[in-house]
Formats: C-alpha cells, structure tokens, sequence
C-alpha cells in the first residue's frame, strides 16, 4: 500500500496556484503534513479523499488512478474533515450505520455488529442513543474517527484532529491514532500543531507555497536544526534586539531579565549555550533559514 | 446490489433527518389538526356538510389530498432547499460524499428519502379521510379513490417540486433567492395561468378536475394521466439535472455526462408529455372551431325534414353500432340536391343506402351530405338508410358556447368535476340529442344565421342491444323482443335520449302516468329517508303535479316521468336562446350523480332543521316525511327557472353558475318547465325565428315572481337589455358577439313587449285564456305565424299580424319620471273604496307601455289575492295622470317599465299613507296632462346623487389592492353596483335600487361608515334667502333585511317552498349616525342624525335654517357608528312667510 503523487499541480478558476508540482510518496504507517496556512495541506489532502479535482500530474492509490477509478479509491478512503459537525438529528450510533451502509456491506445484521464494535472500540457504547449534536468535543472527535474507520479504510486523512481537544483528549485521540498507525494503513495527519507529529508520525512533510520544503522522517528534520537551537538569559534591552534578528522560540522571565530560546545558526555577540532540538525547533529553523518564511 | 443497498441506506438517514426536523413535525401536526376540525365542519356537522360536499365518495379522499398537495409543494421545497444548503455548508457532508456511491445514488437517495417520508404521512392524512368515510352515512368506502389521488396528485406534484427546487439550488445556491424564485413561479402557476392553457400549469394538481364518478370514473382520465405524468417526469428530470450540476466529483467523468445526457432525456420526455396534454386539450378548440365552420359552410343550404328515424343499436365495449332508417320530406319551396345531416364524428359511417341501393354522400366533418339522384323536389317524401358505428366525441357539443373551460372544471366547492357531455362505456351509455348520436338535417349552431333553427319533431322507434345484466332507459313504450329492447313512441319527440347501466328501478303509477326513479345499483341513499311514507306519495305527486299545472296553466304532456341519475361529470352547457337544458328530456329528468348538487336532496341535513322546528314535534314521522319529499319535489323540479334576471335576485343560485359566469345555468337545470313547453311546443316564424324564445320567456316569467322586486339592487341583465336596445336594434344586438350575454334577455324584454301589447288590445285574462289553450293544442309539432294569427283572429277577433311586424321593426326604448303615488279612501254603497294616483311622463322620443300591478293584502308571493293589472301606452313627451279604483287596501304598486332606460327597470312604491275623503269621484282614468311632470315644486330644490349639484370625494388611504380587487369584479364595470350585505367599499360606491330617490335612474352612493375622511357635498344655487326646512331622503328600504334563519341554503335555489320560513324584516342599519354639516346665514352647523324605527321611508327633517347668500350646501361625512353611510338626495323647502 502506497500512495504516489506526481507533479501535482492545482490551479483555481481565479488563478491561484494551491499546489506547484508536488512529488510525494507515502507508505504505511503515519504521515505527518506540516505546514502555515495557505501552504496547500488542505487542498492536497481534499484532492487525495476525492472531494477536488487537480490540474496536472497524477496521484495513485493503492496503484489506483484516483481520477479514472475514484469509486475503488472511495472504497479504501476514510476521511476525518477539520470542521466535522454532525447532523443535528441522527444518534451517534445512527451516525455511524450511515457509513457502514455506504461502505459495501449489504447484511443489515452485520452492519449493526460493525457499528456496536466500532462504538465499543472508541468507547462511546454508552452514549450509542445520545444526539452526536449533545457528545462531548472529544467525544465528538472519536466518533469522527469512528466513522472514519468504520470502513476499514487503507488511507486514512485526518485534519487537524486535536484542535480544540483538552490536553488529556488529545492524549487519548493520539494514541488511538498510532495504534491504528501499526496496521496496514495509511494515515495521514494534516495539522499545524507540531507535537501531533513529533509523538506518533514515522515520516512527514512540509509543505510551503504549494511546494514540497521537506519530506523525510522527523529525525531527520530535527538532526537539519542540530547546533541552531540557543539558551540564553538576556536584559530587556537585549531580549528587544535578539527578537529583531531572530525566532524566539520560547521566553521565561528571569532576574534581570528574560531565559529565552532562539534558533539561529550563530548568536555572534551574545553569550548562549546550544541546547538538543525538538520537533518544533526544526520546523521553525527550516521556515527561517531554509525558506525565509518565519513572520518575525 | 451496491445501487440499492446505497439508495436505501441514503434514503433511510435522510429521511429520519426529515422525519425529525422540527419544521416538519410542526407541518404534519397543523396539517392533521386543520383537516380533522375540516373534515368534521365539511362531512360532518349536520348543519354545515352538506350533500354536495360529501355525495360524491371521492370527495373524502379529494379533500384530504387538496390540502396535502397546495401545502406539501411548499413545505418541500423549504426542506429541499435546506439540505442542499447543509450539503453545501458544512463539513459533514464530506464524510458521506468521500463514500463510494455514486452522484446518482446519493441524490436518488436523498429523494426517495424524503418522499417516503412524506408518503408516510400522507398515509395518515388519507386515514383521516378515510375514517370520515366510514363515519359518515350514505356514503360507501372506495379505497381505491385514495391511492389513485396519491399516485395522480400528490406525488407527481412533490416530485415536480423537489426536482425543482433541487436544480435551481444548485444553479442558484442560495435558499432565500431559490425560495423566492419557486414561490413565484408557483403562485404564477397557480393564480396567474389558473384556468389558462388548460391548466397546464397547475403542477399541484389541485385545479385538475379530478373528482370521480362511482359511475364513470375520472371522466378525463387520459388527460389527467398526461397532465400529472408529465409534471411527474419533469421533476425526474429536474432531479437528473441536480446530479449533473452536484459539486462532488462522479465516480466516473463519464457517468457526469451520462447524466447530462438522461436529465435532457428526461426533461423533454416530460415536455413532449405536457406538448401532448395541451394539444390533445387545444386540439379539441380547434376541432370545434372546424365544425363551427362546417356548419356555416352549409347553414344556408335548405334543410330536409325528418319525420321517422327507426334505430337499431347495438352497445358493445366503448362503441356504439346504429343502423338508422329515416323518412322524411322536403318542406322547402326548392329542391334539395344536397340532404345535409349532421352526427357526431366520432362515429364512422359504414354504408348508406336508399333502399337496396348504395346512396352517394360526401362528408364535411361532422356533416353528411347525401346526393339523392335527382335530388328531392319539394313536397316529397325520402327514405334512406345510414349504417354507423363508433365512439361519439364531446368537442361537437354546444358549439354556441365558447366559455372556458369547456371540458374542466365544473365547481364542487374546491374539487373539480371534468364536464362531460356524453359517455360511451363498456358498461354505462348515456347519449343525449346534443351529442348527436343519431343524425338530424341541416347544422348545428352557426355563427351566420344561428337564430334561424327550423324546430323540428321526429317520430322515434329505437331497439338496443347490449350486455343483459345492464338496464336500458329511452323514451318510449319499452318492449323486450329476444335479445333486442324495443322503446315505441306514439308521438313525435324534439329529441331522443339513450341511457344504459347499471341501474335499478322504481316505478308507480298514477293517474295513468309512470312515475320512475333510476338510480345505479348501491346509490339509494334516499330510501331510508322515507320508512313510513308508503301510498302518501301518491298524494304527494299528485299535489305537486296539479300545482304546478296550475302555476303554469298547461298540463303534463307525456305518459311517463323519470328522473335518472347520471354520472356527476355529466354536464349541460346553457343552450342559445332556451332556458331548457340537457337535463330535461322527454319524459325525463336527468338527476346528477346521487343527487350531489340538489339542494332538496339533502335529506340528513333538512332533518336537523325538521328537529330544530317546534311545531313539528307533534307531527307523525308520515307526515314529517310527505313534507320532506314535497320539498324534494319543489326545489327539484320548481324553483330556480329564471336566470339571474327575472326581476330578482336568484338566492342559494347554483354555485357553477355563481363561479363560472354566464355560460352555465344560474337556475336550475332540472327545472320541468322545458317538459310543458320548451320539449313539446315549437313555434316557428321566419320573420321572428326567436319567436319560440320569445314564448318561452314570457311563459317563465308568467308563472314565476311577477311581483316581487329586487332585494339586492344593481343593475340586471335585462336593464342592460334595455340600456343596449335603446341604442341598437335587437338584429344589431344578435350579430354583436360581445352582447352575446345579453342576447336572450334583449329578446326577452323584446317578447314582454309585444305580449304587453297583445294583453293591452284584448285584456290578460283573454289572452292568457286563448293562448294556453292554443298551446296546448298544438304540441308535438310545428306552429307557423299564419297558424297563431288565424287561431287569435278566430277566438279573440284580433288579427295580431299588423302588431307583430310594427312591433318587429320598431327601436329605441322609452324613459319615464313617476310622481308618487297616492292613496285616497272613500266610500260607495258597499263600503270602502280605494283610489290609486299616480302621474307618469315619458321624456324619451319613443311610445312605450307601462305594466302597472296594483296588490292589496298582505298576500305573498302567487298568493293573488287582490292583484289588479293595467298596461298604459305613453307617447314620447306625454304626462299622463292615472286613477286606478280598487275595493281592498292596496299595499304595493310595481311599475314595470318594459322597454326603458329606467333604472331600476321595475319600481316598486309601498303605498303607506292614505288620505280619507268621504266623497271622492270613484272612477278610473287615464288623463293627458297638461303640466308636465316635475319632480320638485316653486318652494323646493333638490339635489339628487345623479345631479351636478353632487360630488364625492376619495379618500387617499384608500386600500388600492382592495379597490383593484373591487374594480376587477364583473359588476363594477357597469355604473351601478349592487348593495353588499357583507362587504362595504372603502369609496363612495354607485348602487341602484327602488328605494332610493331619483326619476328615471333611482340611484345612490354608499360606503363604510369610519373616520370622516369621505363626503359627499349636495349644493344648489339659493333663489332667495329665508327661512329653509332641509330634509333627507333615506332609502328606508335597503336598509332592512329578511332574516332567513330557516333558508335551505343548498346548493341550489329553492325559493318555491321558502316564503313561509321567513321572519319579520330587521332594520339592519338602526341606530346608524349621520353627520351631516349644514350651511346656514351663519356660518355652519353640525348636526347628527340617528336612523330608527321611526325613520320614514324617503324625505326626513333635517331640520330649518335661514339660509342667504347665493348658495345652499349640505355635507355628509361617513364618520359614523354604523356599518354603512348612504348617501341619496337633499332638500331645501322654502318656509311659508
């Protein structure tokens, strides 16, 4: 299972260029896609579950041609959009017999067991008659998996999914992901929040003006950003010229002024030491000083 | 497998979105709620349901289903909108839409949710129908009528709608603008082309006329069939359509324009289905068109006359097999090369044959032109034989009216009847002579020389073969020979009739006639309204057969009477210059389906007023039920000749003819009068071919309300006679098609013209006695002139012919100013003595007759106690005086003016005050006077409303919907206006009536009674200052009304068995104020004044002013407590010094 995409582009009716000649493989397992707003994520991740059209190149799934076989890549798809709402009248269990009756099995009987096994799996058996309207965010969440999965799909796509979660929700919502992620499956995480990659994904990428700025496993890009991440402890006066020249990553108050971290490749002047990246450090140290992207 | 399996899974979650959506639920909730508290005032509530609500089964499953299709429409479209607009919102729809079925899947699904849903609740609604079905009695459970609504109504009308509102959704993709852009397009569906292009347009079904016949069905099927399918496919199409322009990718490029191409498939199957409703609808116009020229391509030819038509007929599935021998002769001073005869074309002719020879013929649509060899030479006789068989079509029926609809339509309340003027079934026939299902010489209407239609009598023998189990009614003695029944007439017959069901029969003899009912087996609904009636219906028959011969002074010309229920769809289009409808035929009286429209079958509900009534509680249920039937009996075949008319306003009028306007019986159609004149007499002359009219008018108009006046004012169709005929001959009026309304009421006022001469050269009661006798004795065939000239000359001694053709050829009508009449007691030898008074000046340059009728008493109606009658003829410019002596207390005098330009046309002036003199010359007289008539004396002014001495203003919030609305109404576009007892106008409106003051034109303006925005100003020039009483006239008359507490209030009129329901008259506008402001010497004054008991009729004080200056004003103001202001006329009486 994998999926090839080769010098996609996207043009809107207006002109705009979403996407300029993305080439990308993913296989198994989870595939972070990083990146600001605008960069493309969602138009790629809408052109890959079928909803948009692209303009050139080509996208195979599972060896499928998604334009000439859309129903049979349709049929291993599950799709978890960012702005899920629910049907305002259909209980939660409802809910999900709508996609597994959708998804090719015809017994009734057995649509039912897959929904109640579904329902135990997420742990929302207890809520099966509530309205999904009346779930919990998280709740919610879970059962948008759920009906993402109810299909057994080879590809998962999964938009921002722990936006809005509380940090025990997001815990929970992640390690359901990465379980799924050792099967035979695809997922692929689209977010803008870093952690989500850095604690489940085994390869990623970034995307930056609807072009592909890096592809690989997040080791990889933190080892790029390995010598460029500083501690320092600054006055006002410097923590105010050190914020002109670089990305602060992050800042404590101290006595006489501030501990902060910054990335740069040298602090020539100032006196810091160099401290083991994350994940976050190497996605800003690649938008700063491989792209000139990062918005000072 | 996977297309059903997503469809269903589709339409199962939408649907439960629909099912639970709260706007939906309020819907179903209203809905139900509405047509349970309906159904139970429509079927249910004995003083409200009436017969013709409910007589008809199909009407339980109609009524349900009307209120679903013009509400369901709406709600869908709402719903549809809405979830598009969810689909295009939000997010959610992706989770479905990233699933693997296709476009067509989802939008299939999602329809067939929603309709199943709705179908559901349809279901329950038609259970509330059904339930009132079962509850209510004499009426039987046809299950099938609701699903064929549902199929045929319901459906192709939600589908059109949701297909509709799903494309212009996606083209639109907006909810607001989709929903206001499928709100006009219904509501100009629906309001605008309502009645338009065949109702093409009515996509909800609901202007169809589709109520069904236990008898004949839907009547219209096929066109039904075509009308709703189309709107059915349409909406397949639309829906097609909504999956091309669906955003979400196809699952193949190719399916996307797959479904472009099915959805234009679709479509215009569904145009070439409506292409195919209105041409097979405008195809039957012009059909008709077609004829209507054929016949007056031939009109002219001289026509032959048939004396015998033996038929032999054999009835098999939806054809008719005739094999008809005629004899008959050429009356004409010509020969005729060319026998024209007219039949239906439907049928098709086999073979024609004059003895054993083939007779040649050439055929002009539905005409037959046969070519004797030699032709047929005056005075001789004819015989041939003409084979035909077939399907008779309606389009060849009534070709003199062309008012829409013609086929559709007839109003039950909200349903619709299809009309139907013949049927041919595998199990029910009914041909009527209209549908020219035997051949008759010369053409049917024309537009050339339609007036000149020779009558004509045949002698009929008719022997039908069909289905054993089915029952055949004609006219005639009837025979049964082997397989064939034979119908044996003694006497010719203007027309033959043929009727062939499932009826069963009820006969009884009496008096050696046959009294028959037949009704379709399982609709004797009647029956059990008569258990204990048993011999006394024989009395009851008799009685109201002895009074109405002697209310019509001719006795009952055939040895059999019938009424026959035939199919509701069955219908009788008004007929050129008769009163006479289909409905009546020889010995005959069709009665529609279960009685559905007459009044006086409306037995469960007249019971209600039966135990309403106190003094009925002691009567036996016999004699309960011989009053019943009576009255069966009188608002059946009695009440209602007269159209809207006779002097009168028609009350309970048929509500078709109410809706439909003129074309259609505004009387009532079983009325039997046709049976004693219009079906056995014809009279015929060439220089008056509407003479039979002409008889038949008078005749009506003799036997019904020769006193009663108008209660509601206006202006009537004879008054516009008159007003058309005062500046255009009668033969200008014939040839004019926009007078073709008032065509038979100018002839009529034309015909009461000349028999007010015949009556004033020999007296009514000499004439009266000739003429009925003369009728009579001529029945069956045809009366020339010379024949009537010579029978009066020899009876009476007065040849009329120099009266006839000077009356003929004279124009213009007269025009009168009366005085008020005056009443003086005194006394001879035997007691009191009353003189009658009165001065009558004819200001017009033409002579004219007065009827003037004199009553004493209290009599209603045909009481004719104490009537006196006087014609008086008046040249142009002469004032007479006249006396009229009468020995009992006149009460009222009617005027009526005949031929004039008065307004109202007949006056009535209630003769309240007497002056008692102990000697008073006793004698009558009729004086030329040598002062001219003048309606005020040296001392007064007047204003009248008609005077330039009188303004009106409007006021400026006026409603303008309202009065556009008002301006639309058929009456407004004539001057005057009749009094509304439920709606006043929001401006001073003209209305006519006796009671208000005026000469020739006897006319006021009333309005609303609120804020004082409107006045009307009557102002004069002063002769001289002084001393003034100011007076108003009030029309005392239109101010009372009659309570009615008891009326039938059927369907139809049924004032023949009325009178003596009636309670006293109520002053309806007591204690209305009128504000009036007067100029005075001083300046102004206010002053109110109070209607009440002691209101006089006419002139009322208003009070005395000195008056000076150059002017005298008075202003009414409608600001007032009372309902309505009228305003007439004013008057200022100079004081004696």
């Amino acid at each position: 299972m994998k999926i090839e995409i080769k010098a996609l582009e996207k043009k809107y009716d207006n002109g705009f260029k979403a996407l300029k000649g993305i080439d990308l493989e993913i296989t198994e397992g989870m595939f972070g896609l990083l990146g600001p707003n605008g960069a493309g994520k969602s138009t790629l991740m809408k052109i890959l579950v079928t909803m948009q059209d692209y303009t050139t190149g080509s996208i195979l799934i599972d060896g499928k041609d998604i334009r000439k076989e859309r129903r049979e890549v349709r049929k291993i798809i599950g799709y978890l959009p960012q702005d899920f709402r629910f049907f305002t009248r259909l209980k939660t269990w409802e809910f999900l017999d709508y996609a597994t009756g959708l998804s090719g099995m015809f017994s009734r009987k057995q649509q039912r067991g897959k929904v109640d096994e579904m329902l135990a799996k997420v742990g929302l058996y207890e809520v099966r008659d509530r309205y999904a309207q009346d779930l919990s965010g998280g709740m919610k969440r879970r059962l948008g998996i759920a009906q993402a999965l109810i299909t057994n799909p080879k590809m998962l796509v999964v938009d921002e999914p722990t936006t809005g979660l509380d940090p025990e929700e997001r815990i929970r919502f992640r390690n359901l992901l990465s379980e799924l992620g050792n099967q035979d499956t695809i997922i692929i995480l689209s977010t803008h929040i870093v952690g989500d990659i850095s604690s489940t994904c085994n390869q990623m990428a970034v995307l930056h003006e609807g072009e592909i700025a890096f592809v690989g496993s997040p080791e990889e890009l933190i080892a790029r950003a390995k010598n460029s991440v500083w501690q320092l402890h600054v006055s006002n006066s410097e923590y105010d010229l050190l914020k002109e020249k670089y990305p602060v990553i992050s800042t404590i108050p101290a006595d006489n002024g501030w501990e902060i971290q910054l990335v740069g490749d040298d602090i020539e002047g100032f006196e810091g030491k160099k401290i083991k990246p994350n994940l976050e450090h190497a996605y800003v140290h690649l938008m700063e000083y491989k792209l000139n992207a990062w918005q000072l | 497998m996977s297309f059903i399996n997503n469809i269903n899974t589709i339409s199962r979650n939408e649907g439960k979105l629909l099912w639970r959506s709260w706007f939906f639920r309020v819907y179903a909730i209203l809905l139900l709620l509405f047509l349970v508290f309906f159904s139970t005032m429509y079927f249910a509530i004995p003083s409200q349901a009436r017969w013709s609500h409910k007589a008809l089964e199909s009407m339980f499953a109609y009524v349900p289903m009307f209120f679903l299709s013009i509400t369901q429409s709406l709600v869908a479209v709402f719903l549809a909108s809405d979830f598009l607009k969810r689909d295009k919102k939000l997010d959610t729809t992706e989770v479905i839409y990233v699933r693997p079925m296709s476009n067509l899947e989802y939008v299939f699904g999602k329809t067939l949710g929603i309709l199943k849903v709705f179908v559901l609740f349809d279901l329950v609604v038609l259970l509330v129908g059904v339930v009132f079905n079962v509850i209510v009695p004499d009426v039987q459970l046809d299950i099938k009528l609701y699903f064929y609504y549902l199929l045929i109504l319901v459906i192709p009308g939600l589908v059109y709608s949701l297909g509709l509102s799903f494309v212009l959704m996606s083209v639109l993709k907006n909810q607001a603008v989709t929903f206001l852009v499928i709100l006009a397009i219904f509501g100009f569906s629906l309001f605008y082309f309502s009645g338009d292009y065949y109702n093409a347009f009515d996509f909800s079904g609901i202007l169809q006329p589709a109520l069904y016949s236990s008898i004949t069905g839907f009547g219209n099927g096929w066109d039904l069939l075509l009308q709703r399918g189309a709107y059915f496919v349409l909406g397949i199409g639309f829906i097609m359509f909504t999956i091309y322009f669906m955003v979400r990718l196809p699952n193949k490029a190719w399916l996307k324009r797959m479904n472009l191409f099915i959805a234009i498939l679709v479509t215009s199957i569904g145009g070439v289905l409506m292409a195919g409703f209105y041409s097979l609808e405008s195809g039957k116009d012009k059909r008709r068109l077609e004829y209507l020229a054929s016949n007056d391509r031939h009109t002219n030819s001289p026509v032959f006359s048939i004396e015998k038509n033996e038929m032999n007929l054999i009835h098999k599935g939806s054809k008719i097999d005739v094999e008809s021998t005629i004899i008959g002769s050429n009356q004409n001073e010509g020969t005729i090369d060319t026998l024209w005869l007219a039949l239906n074309p439907g049928f098709k002719i086999r073979e024609v044959k004059h003895g054993s020879v083939d007779l040649k013929y050439k055929t002009d649509k539905h005409l037959i032109g046969l070519l004797p060899l030699g032709g047929v030479k005056p005075g001789e006789s004819f015989s041939f034989t003409i084979k035909y068989s077939g399907h008779p079509v309606d389009e060849i029926c009534y070709l003199n009216t062309w008012d829409k609809p013609f086929y559709t339509s007839k109003n039950n309340d909200m349903a619709k009847l299809a009309q139907r003027y013949s049927f041919v079934n595998a199990d029910y026939v009914l041909l009527t002579p209209e549908s020219l299902w035997y051949p008759i010489a010369g053409t049917t209407y024309n537009t050339i020389n339609h007036l000149h239609r020779v009558p004509a009598f045949t002698l009929f023998n008719l022997s039908v073969r069909t289905d054993t189990s089915l029952m055949v009614i004609s006219q005639g003695k009837q025979v049964k020979k082997e397989l064939a029944i034979n119908f044996l007439n003694k006497q010719p017959l203007d027309g033959l009739s043929l009727i062939i069901g499932k009826y069963e029969k009820k006969i009884r003899t009496i008096d050696k006639v046959d009294y028959a009912i037949y009704n379709i087996k399982g609709h004797d609904f009647y029956s059990r309204y008569f258990p204990n009636l048993g011999d006394s219906i024989v009395d009851a028959i008799k009685g109201f057969k002895s009074d109405y011969e002697r209310n019509i002074d001719l006795t009952y010309p055939f040895k059999r009477f019938s009424m026959i229920e035939v199919p509701a769809q069955f219908s009788a289009q008004q007929q050129l210059l008769t009163v006479a409808s289909e409905m009546v035929q020889p010995e005959m009286v069709l009665i529609p389906e279960k009685a559905y429209n007459i009044s006086g079958a409306d037995f469960a509900r007249y019971i209600k007023y039966e135990k309403d009534r106190n003094d009925n509680k002691n009567k036996l249920p016999k004699d309960l039920e011989y009053e019943r039937f009576r009255r069966f009996l009188f608002s059946t075949f009695y009440s209602g000749m007269q159209r809207n008319s006779a002097g009168i306003r028609v009350e309970g009028m048929d509500q078709a003819g109410f809706l439909s306007g003129a074309s259609t019986y505004t009387g009532n159609q079983q009325n039997i009068f046709p049976l004693f004149y219009t079906r056995v007499t014809a009279f015929y002359s060439h220089n008056v071919p509407f003479m039979n009219n002409i008889i038949e008018t008078y005749l009506r108009d003799d036997y019904q309300f020769s006193f009663l006046s108008r209660t509601g004012g206006g202006v009537d169709n004879k008054e516009l006679a008159n007003l058309a005929l005062k500046d255009s001959s009668l033969a200008s009026i014939l040839s004019n098609p926009e007078q073709r309304k008032i065509v038979a009421d100018a002839i009529g006022q034309k015909g009461n013209y000349l028999f007010a001469l015949l009556q004033q050269k020999v007296t009514k009661a000499a004439f009266d006695d000739f003429f009925y006798y003369f009728l009579e004795d001529n029945q069956f065939k045809v009366i020339s002139e010379k024949k009537f000239s010579e029978a009066m000359n020899a009876e009476l001694k007065f040849n009329p012919d120099s009266l006839i053709n000077s009356w003929s050829e004279r124009t213009g009508v007269a025009s009168y100013i009366f005085n008020t009449p005056k009443v003086i007691e005194t006394r001879d030898d035997e007691g009191q003595v009353f003189v009658v008074k009165f001065s009558a000046w004819n200001k017009s340059s033409n002579t004219g007759l007065l009827s003037v009728s004199l009553r004493a008493g209290r009599g209603g109606p045909g009481s004719g106690s104490g009537e006196e009658q006087r014609f008086y003829t008046l040249k142009p410019g002469e004032t007479h005086d006249y006396s009229i002596v009468m020995y009992d207390q006149p009460r009222m005098m009617t005027i009526n003016t005949v031929m004039s330009t008065n307004i109202p046309m007949i006056r009535s002036f209630f003769l309240r005050n007497t002056e008692k003199y102990k000697r008073y010359p006793i004698e009558e007289s009729d004086k030329l006077s040598v002062t001219t008539l003048r309606r005020e004396n040296d001392n007064e002014i007047i204003v009248d409303n008609e005077d330039k001495g009188f303004k009106r203003n409007s006021s400026k919030t006026i409603n303008k919907l309202r009065k556009f609305a008002d301006s639309q109404k058929e009456e407004n576009k004539i001057k005057y206006g009749s009094i509304s007892s439920y709606y006043n106008p929001d401006f001073w409106r003209a209305v006519s009536h006796t009671s208000f003051y005026g000469t020739d034109i006897c006319s006021g303006y009333y309005t609303k009674g609120g804020d004082g925005k409107l006045e009307a100003t009557w102002q004069a020039k002063l002769k001289e200052p002084g001393y003034y009483n100011i007076y108003t006239y009030i029309p005392l008359g239109v101010m009372y009304s009659f309570d009615r507490g008891r009326s039938s209030g059927g369907s139809r009129g049924s004032s023949g068995d009325r009178g003596s329901d009636r309670g006293g008259p109520k002053l309806e506008d007591d204690g209305t104020e009128y504000n009036y402001t007067i100029y005075t010497a001083d300046g102004k004054e206010q002053l109110t004044y109070t209607i009440n008991r002691d209101t006089k009729d006419g002139w009322n004080l208003l009070g005395s002013y000195y008056l000076s200056g150059d002017s005298c004003k008075v202003v009414l103001s409608n600001k007032s407590n009372g309902k309505r202001i009228f305003a007439d006329a004013i008057k200022w009486e100079r004081k004696e010094q």
